[in-house]
């Protein structure tokens, strides 16, 4: 039987002992999305809450397959009887950074795969923004970061959108559609407490303390969306959010112009793309509403954006 | 200037934006400009011809600003890469 045939199985039916054997051994084969990512480790600490959060994922089996991605988190330690572990990660036999704090190794493992993502999938145009998708239209939220994508992004998933991703918009230059990648999001500091109390069923992983975006909780993506995650959608919507506090609800249509340099400045590989990121850009400005969209308070903003959605393009 | 089969254009209301494919640069262009590059420079001519034509597809034949303007929108192509004297 090739890894083609073999049937399509979740990270959860490898029960939690045998994950824990696989990802400390000859590593956990999962899908992200159209990434196809080999995860190993040592750290004891991360195998709870990797489990909680991949449990929906697709799990790839097979000594046939070919990954794209590959990504090691091990432990290191200076004095084996001191509490002060370390956690290095390694791309390809190299660690790209400093090790950090054994407590920060789910986070350093998340923003590893960000890294390799971002340096390697060149054949999509990678904008930073999130990407939700609602009756075949997906919404885009390109940001920099604090501008709070991340939890209006939750936000909605918790309200019926489908996750694309939190992070990267992934654009198919020869077809302009989203490709989804649905992985944990990582709430912030005050965001956190926002979505707990926002969404009280959305599933966060655990609370991770001081890092260099302070404090860290993933939060876990619908299960619908992790199955969904080989339908790609058109961009309906381009909205360019900003979170600031107490401000006054702000949703105005954009020049065209103005989001074609938005975009094109947002994106990862640009510049590296040339030519067809261009185009690319071009058709998604032509194609989709553009909007600006400043808020502080988050049940109206959702609302708004539901409302842009039934309406398409009208909001309320 | 710039060969027509350098440039990939997007045209949105009277706003335009342009790629240079030898720079890879993108450019973006008030409407005067852009009709300039894409229609009047499409053949090599000096800075009087190129302004006496524009001036005259836009109904501006005899007015001095107009020629100073088409002149700076030249040095800011220029500038650009996207034309260059011969």
């Amino acid at each position: 039987m090739t890894a083609s045939d073999t049937p399509t199985r979740a990270v959860a039916d490898l029960g939690a002992v045998e994950f824990a054997a696989r990802l400390g051994g000859e590593g956990l084969g999962v899908r992200l999305g159209p990434f196809d990512a080999k995860l190993r480790s040592d750290v004891a600490e991360i195998v709870a809450p990797l489990y909680h959060l991949y449990r929906d994922y697709t799990l790839l089996d097979g000594d046939d397959r070919v990954f794209n991605l590959h990504l090691g988190l091990v432990t290191v330690r200076k004095w084996p009887r001191l509490a002060n572990a370390k956690v290095r990660l390694i791309v390809d036999g190299r660690a790209p950074h400093d090790d950090l704090p054994v407590g920060q190794a789910l986070a350093v493992l998340e923003w590893g795969l960000n890294l390799v993502i971002a340096l390697r999938a060149h054949s999509w145009l990678m904008l930073h923004s999130a990407a939700v998708e609602r009756d075949n239209g997906v919404l885009l939220l390109p940001a920099w970061p604090g501008s709070g994508k991340t939890t209006l992004c939750t936000a909605l998933v918790h309200r019926g959108w489908r996750l694309f991703s939190d992070e990267f918009g992934l654009i198919r230059p020869s077809s302009g559609e989203a490709f989804p990648i649905p992985r944990p999001m990582p709430l912030k500091n005050e965001s956190i407490d926002v979505i707990r109390a926002f969404a009280p069923d959305a599933e966060l992983g655990p609370t991770i303390p001081n890092t260099r975006k302070g404090t860290i909780a993933h939060v876990k993506p619908p299960t619908a969306s992790i199955r969904a995650a080989d339908r790609s959608a058109p961009v309906r919507w381009i909205v360019f959010p900003r979170w600031s506090a107490g401000a006054d609800l702000v949703f105005d249509e954009m020049a065209k112009i103005d989001a074609f340099m938005m975009l094109a400045t947002n994106a990862f590989n640009y510049e590296m793309l040339g030519e067809s990121a261009f185009t690319t850009v071009r058709g998604l400005v032509g194609n989709a509403q553009c909007f600006r969209l400043v808020y502080s308070d988050l049940d109206r903003a959702i609302e708004l954006l539901n409302g842009l959605a039934a309406h398409d393009g009208e909001p309320t | 200037m710039a060969s027509t089969d350098d440039l990939v254009w997007a045209e949105f209301g009277d706003d335009y934006v342009v790629y240079h494919k030898p720079s890879g640069k993108t450019h973006f262009l008030n409407s005067a400009t852009a009709l300039l590059l894409a229609h009047v420079l499409v053949q090599p001519k000096n800075a009087v011809e190129a302004a006496e034509e524009l001036a005259d597809r836009e109904e501006a034949v005899g007015n001095a600003d107009f020629f100073a303007a088409v002149a700076r929108a030249l040095a800011h192509l220029e500038h650009l890469g996207l034309v260059e004297r011969v």
